[in-house]
């Protein structure tokens, strides 16, 4: 969840402002990163700055920014792989249909786009082919858990923003980048491809990352002309946004939301989104029953929520039956409980979702809520003004402390097993009581200490953008700590004693002090549910011992981490393939979780171990593990000769036929990317100077562009790799039927 | 994140590119088994009757079988069995336990600080350093078989080699004494810089070193006689930045700055390593750039048998900086070392560990945090354990090290923690005070992040650090908070504040602590915190000897007595008035902030006076500003100080412009004379007189 690239970067010694990412690769052996490392003091004969591959840097610093926004745009804002924003509870409060919803979510986009200046280039004038202004925007209220991604992009969209980076020198070129016109990656047949259930967990995690990106978004105000402002004097703050206005702050008079016209706008929509789906979780989404849904009375009644309250849970699965509307949007007809259960997991994404969502909200935070680029958005226009109280009035600052207590509530109440002291994974109600499962995973015990932890340093206005790498402070009151106590306790204790037991149930029970690391506990039996063989495991034992470490001060926790990143290298890394293996056998498979949590591990460890002096050797390992993680399982280039240099497309992992018939790269877990993603924004065409050529992979980086995949710029469910021997000699050929031949 | 799902499965490829990759039975496949060997390091077995090589509150007897324990707040010292830990003896100082008195000062008529036991365990020496006196406590009964006051507030003792001797540190006399170890007659006297502390024995083991608490290093003194030979100054820390980061928000935040808080200094075994335990204070950094991170330093500085500087370990300011601690720790108090000097131990007053250091490669081994106690003031290596001792809780922790074939080191509990006093008479309200002022244990209390700086970082033992720092209202020297502030009018130099709660500002703005009065359940915190510094931090003992060592006893109270008529008769009791000397308050008993400045006595008025010492230029000039309730105040207008502790709270005057106290006399006799009426002079036997008076109030 926090997929902080950039700090992690900075912790490698790099210096961000010496990465280049639309770094034109023409040559037919590309640099899969350029760094201008001015750290390295090594100069051209020229005297300019020296260019140097630098992977795990370029990786982390610049990439990993795309891997992580783009999958979430697609969500948000292009598939349509959800329900529709139209019809939110806090947009759309009577419930209209038709074109009285659309015009609901006209005006707001409108507004939305006058405030963050992003009218014209990006949101256009409203009529039929555009009618939410910007083109072929899709805003869902809750994303589906699960879809078939395919679309049938075009290469003939006439929006482009990738000039941005690199105006001049290389022109604007108007290309298929999709970065401002979403009406070709819309699922071409969302009735066949989506199946049609929204949950806590599939919103929590989507919300944290809305979250998450916001704050980023919101880290300045910007002037007419996109620089950045990070001030503004504080009487003019109100017309911050308002179109016309005359603020000082960039080169000419004008100041508005956000960090940039794009980012203001679409900032302004995560808030909304986030706002709209807490409301319809608190008010409309609970049971009390497994069987029937409904909300809390009012929002006081949900911040009121406690021990003594009766039960009312997000059920983990709920079936969206949508009927075609005048709006042009589907509207919901209907939503029916499929799964009642709740699960950990689940409510881990939701805490941590609106844990983040209330810095946002709150002025005490001084690098967040409090700042002025944030409170811009939340002095009435767009969002109403909040009185920083905890008394139920109709704001995000509200429902996001609501969301929180209701979810701690229930961890408290449902998933912590009153015999053992310990969380499980599962839990249900019934009339006749709560039901619990016996098990607690390690992934979701690692999550949810992450989670809990953000929903801490949110309440003390601790949290900012980027995970911090020293250990939080204790004590600090919470405005929850007024309501009702859990288990005796003010809420912030209540809070501390569970991140204290999942902390506990890593050290204790989920991994051992030689380094071995189970899947699971089991809590009836008491004894962990596998041998301790799996490597997700202990990367979510590395993960949890690790955010131990920093809720809690206690440094036996990052020693543990130690002992069981030791275990990852000696049991799972395989010096063959250069990668780390789950399982024995030839296939090497990763996920989008299994990634996170490896990537994660790594950054962690990095950060808050291998840069600690006197850990140099343990620094360069990861750095090596990174790059290599990175560049196989994203992007599928397998740099099987170590050159540091692609030999494309041989090296791509995966190779199919381009529209030509030529092989192309297919990506990795990547798979497709749009023109911002790396190293190339645009490409002249060697042959005719001036001109401009569409490929398939400009950068050559092997992950084919949207338009050549059919696929959108998200990652895949799944990515398998099979080991082929091969040798030098087989430099520049490819696998075809289990055997190198030339391409 | 999970959300954007395929259901198609990818297949890729990936090779092999090493020659032996071929062989898939060679793989490394699933979970592979790697067993760590863990050994105990093999701590040298204590030798009998090995000597102690410096002062300390927490020391064991030559055969590892008993723990001494001083108890500053119970005045007593504890005897404990190792073997059991039970307490053997508890031996009392005093008369009787400390109580509140009557007004409810909590203050302890002995405060042992340090212990020093013979080569053949039989006599434990203990200095009392509100007591002034040395103590010879003999082991086996538990009862003192001699005491003799020595000097003013003693703080480190050590004994000779030949059990002949024992030489003590004498603070506030600023000299070390010798003693004769079977009568603690005294011998001879050496002379030193400021406040020496802590005793060690150099490496020759003839060499007698005294830290000095606020600078400037360390002083040698040879023992046969005893004379003192050279003070070697530890320099200013220097910010270390990489070229790339040459700008000064990174610089400020590299551990820089003058050295203060120096607790402790103990050779290195099998070396001739002197290693020292201190502080360094960026000063430098003017608010509001000011931060928790930039204001206090903990280091060890490694000397060499000549005093010359071989290293100094500090926090990793920033990433790649050669820094020896990776974690921030705070308030280092005192040293230890495995006897084979392969690890140096470091107790953490304030943040509340133990540093572990891997003493050959420099660099920090291990942290143990966190602790179970509170302010860890004592640690002691004895046959393979550490023990620690919590001074706060009253408690001793075990720990066992262990270090692996690949270098890794991991410190356990040995067992629960164990009383180290029966009981404490100190009122559990005085404790959660004394707790909150000296803990950065960001872990348990919200007065600072990440472990960085508590009220007594700067408020060394209570008192003053002896800089002065650049905050917004201009520059200012560290006041001291000894002896209570109940009855020394407003706070801050400028009549800022009223109470002690009000220091939450002070945590939060400069500690980046976390505290509001107004939220209900910090109140009482804040009000612990008050009472223990109005009612349990103790006046400094004034100084037994004058300036130049010459005369003492009656000598010196004529002397004192002849200045006093001198400080009345020139004005300086016209503002210094009262049992605090001073006129802060003065009509306006309820030191209420709204009333009009005035620069007389007028009933209700805030009265403060513009003596000539405003500093009007220079990077932190003094400038208007507002007290803690809005007020104006102006930037040359001062509360008068309090002179209570006078000698202890060097350098003087708000800005700490004044470096001794003959140098403020210019500026307050020309403060106190009539209007257009020059300056008394002062004839120099006038000045000296006028000088020991202040040095003994």
């Amino acid at each position: 969840m926090q997929l902080s690239g950039e700090p992690l970067a900075e912790a490698m010694g790099r210096d961000l402002k010496h990465y280049k990412r639309n770094d034109p690769c023409q040559e037919s052996v590309c640099p899969p990163g350029i760094y201008y490392a001015t750290l390295h003091a090594v100069t051209t004969e020229d005297g300019g700055p020296s260019r140097v591959v630098d992977i795990p840097g370029f990786s982390s610093a610049v990439e990993s920014y795309e891997y992580s926004k783009q999958p979430m745009n697609n969500v948000a804002f292009e598939s349509g792989a959800g329900t529709s924003l139209l019809f939110g509870p806090v947009l759309n409060p009577n419930g209209v249909r038709g074109t009285r919803a659309l015009e609901l979510a006209q005006r707001w986009v409108s507004h939305m786009a006058r405030a963050s200046n992003a009218t014209g280039r990006f949101v256009q004038e409203i009529d039929a082919s555009h009618p939410l202004g910007w083109p072929g925007l899709w805003p869902t209220l809750q994303p589906f858990a699960e879809w078939d991604p395919s679309i049938h992009p075009t290469r003939t969209a006439g929006c482009s923003i990738s000039s941005d980076d690199n105006p001049g020198a290389k022109g604007a070129l108007a290309c298929g980048d999709y970065e401002c016109d979403y009406t070709s990656l819309h699922l071409p047949n969302r009735d066949r491809q989506v199946v049609p259930a929204i949950g806590p967990g599939p919103s929590g995690w989507a919300d944290w990352k809305y979250a998450l990106w916001t704050l980023n978004y919101l880290q300045s105000m910007h002037g007419s002309k996109e620089t950045a402002v990070e001030s503004v004097n504080p009487t003019q703050l109100a017309y911050v946004g308002v179109p016309g206005n005359s603020i000082a702050g960039g080169r000419l008079p004008g100041v508005y939301l956000g960090s940039s016209n794009i980012e203001g706008f679409q900032a302004g929509n995560f808030i909304q989104i986030l706002d709209n789906q807490a409301a319809q979780w608190l008010l409309q989404l609970t049971t009390t029953s497994g069987t029937t849904l409904g909300g809390f009375a009012n929002l006081p009644d949900a911040l009121r929520y406690g021990p003594a309250s009766p039960l009312r849970w997000f059920p983990a699965s709920i079936r969206v039956t949508e009927r075609a509307d005048a709006s042009g949007f589907p509207a919901p007809a209907g939503y029916a409980i499929t799964e009642p259960g709740s699960r950990l997991l689940d409510l881990a994404g939701l805490l941590g979702a609106y844990a983040t969502a209330y810095t946002l909200t709150d002025q005490a935070n001084a690098d967040v809520g409090g700042s002025q680029s944030v409170r811009a958005y939340f002095d009435g226009d767009p969002f109403p003004e909040q009185n920083q109280k905890p008394d139920g009035e109709p704001t995000l600052h509200d429902r996001a402390l609501a969301m929180i207590r209701v979810v701690v509530v229930n961890i408290d109440r449902m998933h912590l097993d009153p015999a053992t002291g310990l969380l499980v994974d599962r839990a249900s109600a019934s009339g006749t009581g709560i039901s619990r499962g016996t098990t607690l995973s390690g992934e979701a015990a690692a999550y949810t200490l992450l989670a809990l932890r953000t929903a801490r340093r949110a309440l003390d206005s601790q949290l900012a953008l980027y995970s911090n790498t020293t250990p939080d402070t204790a004590g600090i009151p919470t405005p929850l700590d007024a309501f009702p106590p859990l288990g005796g306790m003010t809420f912030g204790a209540r809070l501390d004693t569970l991140i204290a037991t999942v902390a506990g149930m890593f050290y204790d029970r989920l991994t051992t002090p030689e380094g071995r690391a189970y899947a699971g506990w089991d809590v009836a039996r008491a004894t962990p549910t596998d041998d301790g063989t799996s490597l997700d495991a202990h990367t979510a034992a590395v993960r949890g011992l690790l955010i131990g470490y920093l809720a809690t001060g206690a440094t036996k926790y990052r020693v543990r981490a130690q002992a069981v990143f030791d275990q990852v290298e000696r049991a799972f890394y395989d010096p063959a393939a250069r990668v780390y293996r789950a399982t024995p056998g030839d296939a090497i498979v990763f996920t989008p979780r299994r990634f996170a949590l490896l990537q994660s591990m790594l950054r962690d460890t990095y950060e808050l171990v291998a840069v600690l002096p006197g850990n140099d050797s343990m620094a360069a390992l990861i750095r090596d593990r990174l790059g290599r993680l990175n560049k196989l399982v994203l992007d599928g280039w397998d740099d099987r000769d170590g050159d540091e240099r692609i030999q494309w497309p041989s090296e791509c992992a995966r190779l199919g036929p381009d529209a030509s018939g030529r092989p192309l790269g297919l990506g990795g877990l990547q798979m497709a990317e749009r023109a911002l993603t790396g190293e190339s924004g645009a490409m002249e065409d060697p042959l005719h100077p001036g001109a401009r050529v569409l490929a398939e992979d400009r950068d050559h980086d092997c992950v084919p562009e949207i338009s050549a995949a059919g696929l959108p710029a998200a990652l895949a469910s799944s990515v398998t790799f099979t080991l082929t021997p091969w040798t030098v000699a087989q430099e520049g050929q490819v696998v075809r039927g289990g055997r190198w031949t030339s391409p | 994140m999970d959300v954007a799902v395929t259901r198609a499965v990818l297949w890729l490829c990936v090779v092999w590119m090493s020659a032996g990759c071929g062989k898939r039975d060679a793989r490394p496949s699933g979970d592979v088994e790697v067993a760590i060997g863990a050994q105990q390091t093999r701590a040298r077995p204590s030798p009998a009757r090995a000597r102690q090589m410096h002062s300390g509150s927490l020391v064991a007897n030559p055969a590892g079988s008993l723990l001494f324990v001083a108890h500053p707040d119970a005045d007593s010292v504890s005897v404990i069995d190792v073997s059991t830990r039970t307490l053997a003896h508890e031996v009392l100082l005093a008369a009787a336990s400390p109580t509140e008195s009557p007004l409810g000062r909590y203050e302890p008529a002995v405060q042992p600080r340090a212990l020093a036991v013979d080569a053949a365990g039989a006599t434990l020496f203990v200095t009392g350093q509100r007591s002034g006196s040395v103590y010879a406590v003999d082991v086996a009964s538990g009862t003192v078989k001699a005491s003799a006051h020595v000097c003013s507030e003693p703080i480190g003792v050590l004994v000779s080699r030949d059990d002949a001797h024992v030489f003590v540190a004498c603070s506030q006399d600023d000299e070390v004494v010798e003693l004769r170890a079977s009568d603690l007659s005294r011998l001879r006297i050496a002379p030193c810089p400021r406040e020496p502390w802590a005793l060690a024995w150099a490496a020759d083991g003839k060499t007698l070193l005294a830290t000095h608490l606020l600078g400037p290093g360390v002083t040698a003194f040879a023992t046969a006689p005893l004379a003192r030979r050279k003070t070697w100054p530890l320099a200013d820390g220097v910010a270390q930045g990489l070229p790339c980061r040459a700008c000064a928000a990174h610089l400020s935040r590299e551990p820089h700055g003058p050295v203060r808080g120096i607790y402790d200094a103990l050779v290195r075994p099998g070396t001739s390593e002197l290693w020292v335990a201190h502080i360094m204070l960026g000063i430098d950094t003017p608010q509001p750039s000011l931060d928790f991170r930039q204001t206090v330093f903990p280091a060890l500085s490694i000397l060499d048998t000549r005093g010359r500087p071989l290293a100094r370990l500090s926090v990793q300011g920033n990433p790649g900086d050669a820094g020896a601690f990776g974690d921030v720790v705070s308030g280092p108090h005192a040293l230890a070392f495995s006897p084979d000097g392969h690890f140096a131990l470091v107790a953490d007053a304030s943040s509340e560990d133990v540093l572990v250091v891997d003493a050959e490669r420099r660099v920090e081994a291990a942290l143990v945090r966190p602790l179970r106690g509170h302010l860890p003031e004592g640690i002691a290596w004895v046959d393979g354990k550490i023990y620690v001792q919590d001074r706060n809780t009253e408690t001793i922790e075990a720990f066992r090290l262990t270090a692996g074939p690949d270098g890794k080191v991991s410190v356990e509990a040995d067992g629960a923690p164990f009383r180290s006093l029966s009981s404490d008479p100190m009122p559990v309200s005085l404790r959660l005070g004394q707790k909150l002022y000296f803990s950065a244990n960001s872990d348990d209390v919200p007065t600072t992040q990440n472990h960085w700086v508590s009220c007594a970082s700067c408020h060394i033992e209570g008192r003053s650090d002896a800089v002065t720092w650049l905050f917004t209202q201009g520059p200012r020297d560290t006041p001291t908070n000894a002896g209570g502030l109940l009855d020394t009018g407003f706070l801050f130099r400028t009549a800022d504040r009223t109470r002690v709660e009000d220091y939450f500002l002070t945590i939060n703005l400069e500690q980046g602590g976390h505290f509001q009065m107004s939220e209900p359940s910090q109140r009482p915190l804040l009000k612990a915190l008050a009472a223990f510094v109005n009612e349990a931090i103790p006046a400094p003992v004034p100084p037994s000897t004058d300036a130049s060592h010459a005369l003492r006893g009656k000598a010196l109270d004529d002397l004192r007595a002849r200045g006093e008529a001198v400080f009345s008769r020139v004005g300086c009791a016209t503002c210094h008035a009262g049992p605090a000397k001073t006129d802060s308050g003065s009509g306006n008993p309820e030191l209420n902030l709204k009333g009009p400045v005035v620069a007389s006595d007028t009933p209700g008025g805030v009265l403060l006076h513009d003596v000539g010492t405003c500093v009007k230029s220079g990077p932190a000039p003094d400038v208007d500003h507002l007290d803690v309730d809005g007020d104006p105040r102006a930037a040359c207008s001062f509360d008068t100080p309090a002179l209570r502790g006078l000698s202890d709270s060097a350098p003087y005057l708000h800005d700490g412009s004044a470096m001794t106290l003959a140098d403020v006399l210019p500026a307050m006799l020309a403060a106190s004379a009539k209007p257009g009426i020059p300056p008394e002079a002062l004839s120099s036997e006038e000045r000296r007189a006028l000088v020991e008076y202040l040095r003994g109030l």
